[in-house]
């Protein structure tokens, strides 16, 4: 509107309240923000953050589950390791004993039965220990659903599955150990070397000498799966730990997207209620004067 | 020569006159409260000789008082108008942005409760059933998970489609309340068109036939057009629901269900008698209009997207696998209640023993979790159901902003034009004290005048001869 343009009292009512409704406004957002310490409550309060916040959550939540994967392979693994750790000590027990048993001149029958006798039970004891489980799982075993990776008699009833932990976007770790790639097959296999070394002990100890070049290469076999499972056990190891830093990282995001900051937004309530107080000062004092306050 | 008394007449015409005028004044003041009245002010006339003057018809008296010929009313018929224009456009706004603000609610991101939540704790139910492939406690948990999250995609399309049915609804009433309006500006216009035939005025009457024109126009932008004798028409679109004292009525044509919506067929406002679509492209009705016709269904249709999308791409990896007793998957693991495609409101877990979830990937190798691994690698997709979902509430966000931002500047544009207008007809009552003043002593002098007359008067006729 150009020029003077008529300003009834009832528009100075009007514009009076839709100042003080305008500021009122302010105030009720502010609070929300506050009371609820988040500066986006609705997805209109801003796309883009929210976007990116939902985008947050979902990662949270993945990193979240693959460090609880991790944890589930370390477990996994440091059993593995475990067990061929002492798998490696008894089978360098067998290979003295074998080794005793070869110097024919130094051992009578009987002691070289008495050295077959310890030796079976040293095969019983690496069986044993080639069957360690985890939760009902034998770690050996592949996927299988039964309780052992090896029978008595050493033949594998495992199968040829790997299991498989996610503990990083797109990136699987296999945490068992397969049986047969570490402990051998067929004639080669650990328990079938230490099976001979017992019976060669006892009845041909010229073939002693075989077995223990045999011997020889399943324990650098074993030595081999033992350095690649603690491999992988590292590497699940710090995989978890940037599922954990990217957790703190995220979070961290997280927060600065959403959070309000509480000593602004508070400052910023302040200055509201002050304006406010102005506005309602103000059209007290201009609503109160009129013409006939004047005419007598 | 005039008349010895014509004195007389001119002070009386005067009493008369400013007596007049104080009470259009004192109407005035009545109503500064009121709204919608616009302000009235006497037309007064000087009275004097013929218009036309002739040889022997001729006039030479010093006058013959003040009339007042009228009492007109202050307004401006484009300001108005545009005031009604502003407004029917901030109304369309505003149901605009009320619709968008309750379909947000539907959607509550960001929040650790919503959809958004349950799709990562699904994907990480199926990642601990990959961790146990053996135990069915982590199956169970599966698909307790699935469950809630189905039930979820459920509630929020049934939320959807509540919504739109209420507003359908409201949008019958807005028609109802069209149709008694124009009944009854139609009735106004044929009182005013009486009263000026006749010569009386009839403001009062204009003012309420006004205020439902500006009803009209914010139900439904309709506009007004000054006809003959004072009457209105009113138009919507090309089309007139009030001629004169004629009115159409309106009804609400078209689907009943946010279902039954689609490109060819959507709601529409049409004449009662024949179904003549109307235009309705302003007001609240238009703004009804636009949600109940793109803006529910769109967002319905992304929903529906979204659960046939996760549908289909978890049974796609679902049907490859091997469930714990070594079978292939029987069936799909997501899929509709009721037989139809899989939609937001009928989606559902197919899948209810434990012992029939799929997560092996060989039926030889049992316990590989190979299945299960792959569709807990769904989480975050860009392309998967997540990505589905994020772009949806984003869409939301970002349209709903808008509308707040529109509301926001139209309700100034709006208030600015209404301030226009007021200012025009609004009752001051300054203005009017003033008035009141000048009427006042109008009256007074003019008595005074008709005093001084009187005793003029009396000198010659009692004084002069005995």
């Amino acid at each position: 509107m150009t020029g003077i343009s008529r300003v009834t009292y009832h528009q100075l009512g009007i514009s009076s309240l839709r100042g003080v409704q305008g500021n009122l406004d302010r105030i009720s957002n502010l609070q929300t923000q506050l009371s609820t310490g988040r500066s986006v409550n609705r997805p209109s309060d801003s796309p883009s953050g929210t976007s990116a916040a939902m985008s947050f959550r979902s990662d949270i939540k993945a990193n979240t589950q693959y460090a609880r994967n991790a944890n589930d392979g370390i477990a996994w693994l440091g059993n593995a390791d475990q067990a061929l750790q002492s798998s490696l000590s008894i089978t360098n027990r067998v290979r003295d004993l074998a080794v005793q048993a070869a110097s024919t001149g130094s051992q009578g029958q009987t002691a070289r039965d008495a050295i077959a006798t310890e030796v079976r039970q040293l095969r019983e004891s690496l069986i044993e220990t080639a069957n360690t489980t985890y939760i009902g799982r034998p770690v050996f075993g592949g996927t299988t659903a039964g309780a052992k990776a090896y029978e008595k008699n050493g033949s594998y009833v495992g199968d040829t599955g790997q299991v498989l932990r996610t503990v990083a976007n797109g990136v699987q770790v296999r945490v068992d150990g397969s049986g047969p790639e570490i402990f051998g097959t067929g004639d080669e296999q650990l328990f079938t070397i230490v099976n001979d070394i017992a019976d060669h002990a006892s009845g041909d100890p010229a073939a002693l000498q075989d077995d223990l070049t045999r011997l020889d290469k399943a324990l650098t076999n074993l030595r081999k799966g033992a350095a690649d499972i603690g491999a992988r056990y590292n590497r699940v190891e710090s995989l978890k730990q940037g599922a954990d830093d990217r957790k703190l990282t995220l979070n961290k995001g997280l927060n600065e997207i959403e959070s309000v900051d509480i000593a602004e937004a508070t400052v910023q309530l302040q200055l509201q209620q002050v304006a406010y107080q102005a506005a309602l000062g103000t059209a007290s004092k201009v609503l109160q004067l009129s013409l006939t306050d004047f005419l007598r | 020569m005039s008349s010895t008394f014509s004195g007389i007449n001119t002070a009386y015409s005067a009493l008369v006159a400013q007596r007049r005028a104080l009470e259009t004044t004192g109407q005035n003041v009545a109503n500064v409260n009121t709204p919608g009245y616009t302000r009235q002010r006497a037309n007064l006339e000087a009275q004097g000789g013929p218009a036309v003057p002739a040889m022997y018809s001729k006039y030479d008296g010093a006058g013959d008082g003040v009339k007042v010929v009228g009492v007109d009313r202050i307004t401006d018929t484009f300001l108005q108008a545009r005031a009604q224009n502003e407004a029917a456009k901030l109304a369309a706004q505003q149901s605009v942005a009320t619709s968008l603000s309750r379909i947000e609610d539907v959607f509550p991101e960001p929040s650790d409760t919503a959809l958004g939540s349950n799709l990562a704790d699904t994907w990480n139910a199926w990642a601990d059933v990959a961790n146990s492939p053996g135990d069915e406690a982590p199956r169970s948990a599966l698909l307790q998970q699935a469950h809630t999250l189905t039930g979820n995609i459920n509630a929020a399309s049934k939320n959807l489609s509540d919504q739109w049915e209420q507003q359908r609804q409201e949008l019958s009433v807005t028609v109802d309340e069209v149709n008694v309006a124009a009944k009854g500006i139609a009735e106004l216009n044929l009182a005013i068109r009486r009263d000026t035939q006749a010569g009386v005025p009839a403001n009062e009457l204009k003012d309420r036939r006004d205020a439902l024109v500006d009803k009209l126009a914010s139900l439904v932008g309709a506009t007004g057009r000054q006809g003959e004798d004072g009457v209105v028409d009113v138009y919507l679109g090309g089309t007139a629901i009030v001629r004169g004292s004629d009115a159409d009525a309106l009804r609400l044509d078209g689907p009943a269900k946010l279902g039954d919506v689609t490109a060819s067929s959507q709601l529409r406002i049409v004449r009662a008698t024949d179904g003549y679509p109307s235009s309705v492209s302003s007001g609240k009705a238009a703004g009804a209009l636009e949600t109940l016709n793109s803006t529910l269904p769109g967002y319905s249709q992304k929903l529906d997207a979204l659960a046939s999308g996760l549908a289909s791409s978890v049974n796609a990896i679902w049907s490859t696998g091997y469930d714990l007793d070594g079978n292939p998957a029987a069936g799909n693991f997501f899929g509709s209640s009721d037989g139809n495609p899989v939609k937001g409101s009928n989606i559902t877990v197919l899948v209810t023993d434990p012992r029939k979830v799929a997560a092996s990937g060989d039926s030889a190798t049992r316990l590989d979790n190979a299945v299960a691994n792959s569709i807990a690698a769904l989480a975050g997709k860009v392309d998967g159901p997540d990505g589905a979902y994020r772009d949806l509430v984003a869409n939301l966000a970002v349209e709903s902003q808008t509308a707040q931002t529109r509301l926001t500047t139209q309700t100034s544009v709006a208030n600015k034009a209404a301030d226009s207008l007021e200012a025009v007809r609004g009752v001051d009552t300054d203005e009017e004290m003033t008035n009141l003043l000048a009427y006042q002593r109008g009256y007074e002098a003019a008595a005074r005048v008709m005093n001084s007359i009187n005793s003029m008067l009396d000198t010659l006729i009692n004084m002069v001869g005995r």
